[in-house]
């Protein structure tokens, strides 16, 4: 019989001296001296050996535990300095652990061929010299106290990296930038010494008393005809880096009548000024958000409000607040909306609003007052105070054929007279029936259109024998409901 | 920062739902009269967004919504629409410039909506649907459309709040 060949190409499978050299696999290898195959197609040589080249370092050792290596792509891991900005060259790093009470585990950078002691904190020794376990994942080491009679808690050494606090321009009011020493357990903000506590804000926002370092303030306010009834708790949990959270902190109970809720987050930090913050305000570099959880009183379950993002918060990003702000951001009525046109007169042939007091928000004239007229409306909207830099909000007036929204600047205290050219030129409306006394109301809204004044405004529409009502319903667009094919805007 | 928040037990039912099964793959968000806090909003719409975009799970996410109403009986209105993460970073007069874009959403009805009442519909110029598969409805609609130009909404930003 003929000879065949029997091709053996791979040996990545390693060496395999269990098994009889007959059973081996066939990329597996019966003997194999100073070679490795651990890349497949290659058989290389294994190398030699070479000192490490790390100054010395006296440390006591506990014999079998404490030593590790990790590389990482930031340099100077060696140290952890605030806003170091270490760049990404990358390094490789012993470390090495002082296992007495020092409490330390030292940091080698091949790089900088330097020692440092960045990892501090496992002082406790009543079980013995520590046992230290390493595990590095996700660009971070974990150290955990293998000897179990120690209190020591597991330690967490990465680099952290974040802009925090971001203001509307996009300016960071904290960055993070550097390693980071932190307990490796993914605390509540009660476990990290964080009070959370409600503030009602419905007549002012939260004063110095309450403004305190290491605290989160859940101010709310409530606007009325919204959905919620009842007594409800508000909680909220730390985001960590990766999106884990820590467990839920009850804040507290309120109670809600058929009203809207609204809720405005504030950190509270001891060096805040007019520049940056130097520190994690919630104590923790590792925190970049955080969830704000509601439960219906006495229920167990809680279900997620929002998420809150520390780096870029809400609409307006964040803002600095102090106590000489906790009027920033309520309406206060201007006086210069109002007209005395005769127009807008009722039947008793009064002004506007039948006293001629001065008003924020009115219709000042109507081009016609027959019913059912396709006219225009001059209006007005005065606010007395600034409520924050580049805000804008809406005017609603309900009464006319449809509902009527114009947007209008929250930041301005000067009269906004829609009776000129675009775009605050006088406002299309379809006047409703007659009557001696109809009824238009006016709502000031917020960005979440919630209520900051409302005023209802008495006009009398005229008979107009030959008017007829506009029709109703409306085109195939309107055909609404089911389908989606209703008016969402 | 500052959100309001209301209940609507049957919406957040459902999406609790759909959360289950796609995870954080779709983004849900009141829009309309309802989000507008308007005291007679005639439906809840709900505008939603997909992250993969991609539309062959489109059908069954929207039929779940379909004929669904609120414990106030007032109807459930779903739809997607890809648009919407630039049209909620539009302020009033950027809206304004946009409102004669055409935008696409989608729907889903196991009725014809390329007819109404039984009949092929007018050309009002500003809607037109066209069968997707199955159930799933693509309507190609004005950004603002001229009802709802008449009552100021191309001149204010868009709200939509994430459910």
């Amino acid at each position: 019989m003929p000879k065949q060949i029997y091709k053996i190409d791979q040996f990545h499978g390693g060496l395999n001296n269990n098994s009889d050299a007959r059973d081996i696999d066939e990329n597996e290898l019966s003997v194999a001296t100073d070679v490795m195959v651990d890349e497949i197609g290659k058989i290389t040589m294994m190398g030699g050996i070479d000192a490490q080249g790390a100054a010395a370092r006296t440390n006591q050792i506990n014999p079998g535990y404490g030593l590790f290596q990790f590389s990482h792509d930031r340099v100077d891991g060696h140290t952890s300095v605030a806003a170091a900005d270490d760049p990404e060259t990358g390094a490789d790093y012993f470390a090495f652990s002082e296992p007495d009470n020092a409490g330390t585990v030292d940091i080698y950078s091949a790089e900088d061929t330097t020692w440092g002691s960045p990892i501090t904190g496992m002082t406790d020794n009543t079980g013995g010299l520590r046992k230290d376990a390493f595990y590095f994942v996700d660009g971070a080491l974990r150290i955990s106290d293998g000897e179990f009679g120690n209190t020591n808690v597991n330690k967490w050494y990465g680099y952290t990296y974040a802009k925090l606090f971001q203001t509307s321009g996009g300016t960071p009011e904290l960055t993070l930038n550097q390693w980071s020493l932190q307990n490796q357990e993914l605390k509540s903000f009660t476990d990290l010494s964080i009070t959370v506590a409600l503030d009602d804000c419905s007549a002012a926002n939260p004063d110095a008393t309450a403004l305190v370092a290491d605290k989160i303030i859940l101010g709310w306010w409530t606007a009325e005809d919204g959905g919620w009834n009842g007594t409800y708790a508000l909680g909220v949990t730390p985001v960590y880096i990766g999106g884990q959270e820590g467990p839920i902190t009850d804040a507290g109970n309120i109670t809600l009548f058929n009203q809207i809720l609204n809720v405005q987050v504030y950190i509270g930090h001891p060096t805040i000024d007019n520049g940056t913050i130097s520190s994690h305000p919630l104590n923790d570099n590792r925190i970049i958000g955080i969830n704000l959880y509601i439960r219906s009183f006495p229920s167990d379950d809680w279900y997620i409000l929002k998420e809150i993002d520390l780096k870029t918060g809400g609409k307006f990003g964040w803002s600095q607040y102090d106590d000489t702000h906790t009027a920033v951001g309520f309406w206060t009525d201007g006086d210069g909306a109002d007209g005395s046109d005769a127009s807008v007169n009722d039947s008793d042939g009064a002004t506007v609003f039948n006293d001629g007091t001065a008003q924020s928000v009115a219709i000042r004239a109507l081009a016609s007052t027959d019913e059912y007229a396709e006219t225009t409306m001059d209006l007005g909207v005065h606010g007395a105070t600034n409520m924050g830099t580049g805000r804008t909000g809406t005017v609603r007036i309900s009464g006319f054929e449809s509902v009527i929204y114009r947007e209008i600047s929250l930041e301005s205290t000067s009269a906004q007279i829609f009776t000129g050219s675009a775009p605050n030129a006088a406002i299309p409306v379809v006047n409703p029936s007659n009557g001696n006394k109809k009824k238009f109301t006016l709502e000031i809204l917020d960005e979440n259109y919630g209520l900051l004044k409302k005023s209802v405004q008495t006009i009398q529409i005229d008979v107009d024998a030959d008017a007829e009502p506009p029709p109703t319903g409306g085109g195939d667009d309107d055909d609404g409901g089911y389908g989606g094919s209703g008016g969402s805007t | 920062m500052m959100e309001d928040m209301e209940a609507a037990v049957e919406v957040h039912n459902i999406i609790n739902r759909l959360k289950q099964k796609y995870a954080d793959r779709f983004e849900f968000y009141f829009t309309g009269g309802y989000a507008r806090n308007e005291k007679g909003f005639r439906d809840y719409d709900v505008a939603i967004y997909d992250i993969k975009d991609d539309n062959k799970d489109w059908e069954y996410l929207l039929g779940e919504f379909y004929k669904k109403k609120e414990s106030d009986d007032k109807p459930i209105d779903a739809q997607i629409s890809q648009y919407i993460l630039e049209v909620m970073k539009m302020t009033g007069k950027e809206l304004y410039k946009n409102r004669d874009r055409l935008v696409k959403r989608y729907t889903y009805s196991d009725e014809d909506l390329s007819k109404y009442n039984g009949q092929i519909r007018k050309n009002w110029g500003y809607v037109r649907y066209m069968n997707i598969n199955g159930n799933l409805w693509e309507k190609e609609i004005m950004l603002v459309k001229p009802k709802h130009r008449k009552m100021g909404l191309d001149r204010i930003p868009r709200i939509y709040k994430r459910i």
